[in-house]
């Protein structure tokens, strides 16, 4: 698998590039590590040259693998993201930068909620 | 923003996105009012190094939280993918972060040291002042990075451990995001970092960046641009890495390479 892609290459749109950079050493672990996955997944669609093409799960299952993944952490990555996006729809390069600027945000909005609990 | 104002139309006024757009109101999984007093207590209670939360990135989460698009996200489902494939790279190719570093260890901004066990956990858990020291298995270099707070790291690479005479290689400032490879190799995404290598007397010198990783399809690449075909090109990374007896030439330096071309 190619790890030394570069960051810029990683982001298509550099605001969102900013927003991790500025955000993610205060984010939890668990939101950090969702990240991590997006990044893999965004790695393989570089490595498919597809950042430009809307992807079914099936056209990303190939990719997955292609890119190194087995066959079950590929269909373990497509069920999580199965949770967000609708499995019989398309998923673009961006729609996953957009996620993973919502994991981000979505950390500050939890900090939101649970300070509103505790003041009630 | 440094701080925001809390309560009040009259005050969330600034931010005139949202103000003009009702279905944002109606469909927001938060009270506007209520965040805007949440974004002025958290700038107005911020831990030691940390940037506040400036107006657009107030606003963007706000967005983000009228469209919630994570509202039905599982994260077991995406914890579990994630093992998965730490598992696998772990197992299949025995290039996972245990055998990338023989130690790692956290010290803290009062030197007390920590040992970690394993680069993600220590990575996830890195405060302002923290320190990072990684002992790479396999050469024997030694790494320090230190967490600046405002989501960028310094670092200074050693041959060795320095307290048992590790020569100074390389310093970095200013780089961004950190990240465990799923080969266990730490990566920082460095474009904007400023880069000194040092000689051998410890003096800074322009350098050559020899001691850069430079990956497989790089050099794929470079063979090529010399007049190597594509199957020439293949079989010269296949005879490194046999003689390095890497099973990934991707932690290989730009030294590395050299090297092994001399050698032909």
């Amino acid at each position: 698998m190619n790890q030394q892609l570069s960051n810029q290459e990683l982001y298509s749109d550099l605001s969102i590039q900013d927003f991790t950079n500025r955000h993610l050493d205060r984010v939890s672990s668990d939101v950090k590590s969702n990240i991590s996955l997006l990044h893999i997944i965004r790695h393989s669609i570089l490595a498919a040259k597809k950042q430009h093409e809307a992807l079914d799960f099936i056209a990303l299952d190939e990719i997955l693998q292609s890119y190194g993944l087995s066959e079950k952490s590929s269909q373990k990555t497509l069920m999580a993201l199965g949770t967000v996006f609708d499995d019989l729809g398309s998923i673009t390069f961006y729609d996953l930068e957009l996620l993973e600027q919502s994991f981000i945000s979505q950390h500050y909005v939890d900090a939101f909620r649970n300070s509103r609990d505790i003041n009630e | 923003m440094s701080t925001v104002q809390a309560s009040g139309d009259t005050q969330f006024s600034q931010y005139s996105t949202l103000s003009k757009s009702d279905d944002h109101r109606q469909n927001a999984v938060v009270d506007q009012n209520e965040f805007i007093n949440f974004v002025d207590d958290y700038n107005q209670n911020l831990k030691n190094g940390e940037a506040p939360l400036s107006e657009q990135d107030a606003l963007l989460i706000f967005e983000h939280s009228t469209q919630n698009p994570t509202q039905g996200m599982n994260q077991s489902d995406f914890a579990s993918a994630v093992e998965a494939i730490k598992s696998e790279t772990h197992q299949g190719q025995g290039t996972g972060e245990n055998d990338v570093y023989s130690g790692i260890t956290i010290t803290d901004a009062n030197g007390k040291a920590t040992p970690a066990k394993s680069l993600q956990g220590a990575l996830s858990g890195l405060k302002p002042g923290d320190t990072l020291t990684l002992s790479n298995k396999a050469n024997g270099e030694y790494m320090e990075i230190t967490s600046t707070g405002n989501g960028g790291f310094n670092t200074a690479s050693y041959t060795a451990d320095p307290n048992e005479g590790g020569r100074l290689i390389s310093t970095q400032k200013g780089a961004g995001h950190a990240y465990v490879g799923d080969s266990g190799q730490l990566y920082l995404e460095n474009d904007h970092a400023q880069i000194t290598l040092y000689d051998e007397a410890g003096k800074p010198t322009d350098g050559t960046l020899g001691d850069l990783r430079i990956d497989e399809d790089t050099i794929r690449n470079i063979l090529i641009d010399q007049g190597k075909s594509s199957t020439q090109a293949d079989s010269l990374i296949a005879q490194f890495n046999q003689s390095t007896g890497n099973t990934t030439s991707d932690q290989a330096t730009r030294q590395d390479w050299m090297f092994f071309f001399d050698s032909l």
